[in-house]
């Protein structure tokens, strides 16, 4: 008896630790006036956001940022795929060495590895270009998708593989039609894990883009650094900012849960 | 040799976007080696920049901040999402909801979060105005003041709000993968729950449990946005952009580097060991 009120006393403080404090900042947002200390704004408007768009042209930026994430994604899943079938699929010495070395980037921190990407960028002469924005984020969203793609080969079914394979298909070829297609749900969703964090990278945007470009995150952190923007545009700009990971964790849920349905599996 | 040639081949799809990754990470991270072990007119100074950081008083005051705030976070995200997971180990109404929210949590963004705690728990925030409302406190300065302090009560609040549902969704995973069998015997044999949560679920979440503290700790330890956004005083990895960017081609610019490859040798060694130990104990069971 004592333990179950223990455990829902646990769970309604978690939803409420959770819940309450996105709803100010959604207050905020579409608040025209709001002092202290009413607890819910005096006016309604949607002016921030009208003013965000005007005033620092957010749809270029939106439109940017979705472009930067979208290639992010594609070259992170395409390279690796291949590394994760093979350390899903197979066993092999040293496996547990391979998998350590893979996820090093993911450990390592970031900064050192961006304060020496500079030097390689500017021996390769692609400093602050777009390439160099691409490569900078995927060499830590490579590995990510590695780790998130590895558990989904370990429940892989290599057989129609194996049968391609032997008609002489090759391996490009038994890619994009074999291994692709039987993943497809398992590549959605890890693809979208990638395009959220790539969305969300700050600081290989702030040290490789080219100096016109601009990301919603780019814009947000100085927006929090310096508060030069009113609460209001402040919320807003942030909701923009996290409106596509909440729908992707959305589309994402979806997906599994309709995939489940079909098919008993991810 | 032919043999050995057609398994090379084989295994080049497989090799080739790994060493792709691997060049840009292990090139750059050999730049800035060697950036780090020669003066800023280029000339090789050995150890010289890393004894000027361990000598920076700054560097000192953001290794210590750096690290109480990386085991608070750590101690505080691992017990409250190990108690969070076996509370939603089974099955109730609402669980699906609780569940749902944490995966929110988990998909929000680091800036997000800085700026949904700072209106949030400010002294002129929500929070502060619903303790005015109700007469607990008479001004905003009456509510304590979390951010931009020394004392980086604001970054941990804020990590551990964004790492506990991440962590508490990876071990509750591991405790619907296993059976409920030896749990379900140790109750009816009449053996406490806080003995079976000790001596059975505790050694099943263990793996689960290294793992994630490698996430937590180096996430933490090498974090930049929230200390820099919430925080008063400079983490290491704020320092070291903080000298990358302000001080130019001069001593201090070295420094950044040396300063960025202590955090990476000890959140490096940290993670390859406890990533090591729960990779083998996976492999075991």
């Amino acid at each position: 008896m004592m333990w179950t009120v223990t455990r829902k006393l646990v769970l309604t403080f978690t939803v409420l630790v959770i819940l309450i404090p996105i709803i100010p900042m959604m207050l905020w947002s579409v608040a025209e006036t709001w002092t202290y200390p009413s607890l819910f704004p005096s006016e309604l408007s949607f002016d921030n956001f009208t003013m965000l768009f005007d005033t620092y042209s957010l749809g270029k930026v939106i439109t940017d940022s979705i472009i930067v994430s979208a290639i992010v994604t594609i070259v992170s899943i395409l390279l690796a795929v291949m590394p994760a079938k093979f350390i899903g699929t197979q066993h092999f010495r040293g496996k547990i060495f391979v998998q350590t070395l893979t996820m090093m980037p993911v450990m390592a921190p970031a900064i050192i590895v961006l304060f020496g990407l500079m030097g390689v960028f500017v021996k390769m002469g692609i400093y602050k270009t777009f390439l160099s924005l691409v490569i900078a984020e995927a060499v830590f969203l490579v590995p990510y998708a590695i780790m998130v793609l590895v558990p989904i080969f370990k429940n892989y079914d290599s057989g129609i593989e194996d049968q391609a394979s032997t008609l002489g298909i090759n391996w490009l070829s038994r890619l994009l039609n074999v291994v692709l297609p039987n993943l497809k749900t398992g590549l959605m969703v890890s693809a979208m894990y990638v395009f959220m964090s790539s969305w969300a990278a700050y600081l290989a945007v702030s040290m490789f883009a080219p100096r016109t470009f601009n990301t919603v995150a780019s814009l947000l952190y100085p927006a929090i650094y310096n508060g030069q923007y009113s609460n209001g545009m402040l919320a807003s700009l942030t909701v923009l900012f996290f409106i596509p990971s909440i729908a992707f964790l959305f589309i994402s849920t979806w997906i599994i849960g309709t995939d489940k349905m079909n098919n008993g599996r991810i | 040799m032919r043999m050995k040639l057609r398994s090379v081949i084989k295994i080049m799809p497989v090799l080739i976007p790994s060493l792709i990754t691997l060049t840009f990470f292990i090139w750059p991270l050999c730049l800035s080696i060697e950036e780090s072990v020669h003066s800023f007119s280029g000339d090789f100074v050995g150890l010289q920049n890393y004894i000027d950081a361990i000598n920076d008083p700054a560097f000192v005051n953001a290794f210590v901040y750096t690290l109480r705030i990386t085991i608070i976070v750590l101690i505080i995200t691992m017990i409250s999402s190990i108690i969070l997971a076996v509370a939603l180990r089974r099955s109730f109404i609402g669980k699906k909801l609780v569940i749902f929210l944490l995966q929110t949590d988990v998909a929000i963004p680091s800036l997000a979060c800085a700026t949904m705690m700072i209106l949030f728990l400010s002294q002129s925030g929500f929070l502060s105005a619903v303790l005015n409302n109700l007469g607990i406190i008479n001004r905003m300065w009456d509510f304590p003041n979390i951010f931009f302090k020394s004392d980086g009560v604001g970054v941990i609040v804020c990590i551990v709000w964004l790492f506990v549902p991440y962590i508490t969704l990876s071990l509750l995973s591991v405790l619907h993968s296993v059976s409920n069998e030896q749990d379900e015997q140790a109750a009816t044999l009449g053996v406490w729950k806080i003995r079976r949560f000790f001596h059975i679920t505790l050694p099943t979440l263990k793996p689960a449990i290294a793992y994630s503290s490698v996430l937590c700790f180096a996430s933490v330890f090498s974090a930049f946005e929230l200390p820099s956004l919430v925080g008063d005083k400079h983490s290491l990895v704020t320092l070291a952009y903080y000298y990358y960017n302000t001080a130019g081609f001069t001593p201090g610019h070295m420094e950044a580097y040396s300063i960025a490859m202590i955090v990476t040798i000890i959140s490096l060694t940290v993670s390859f060991v406890l990533m090591y130990y729960s990779l083998t104990r996976e492999e075991k069971s």
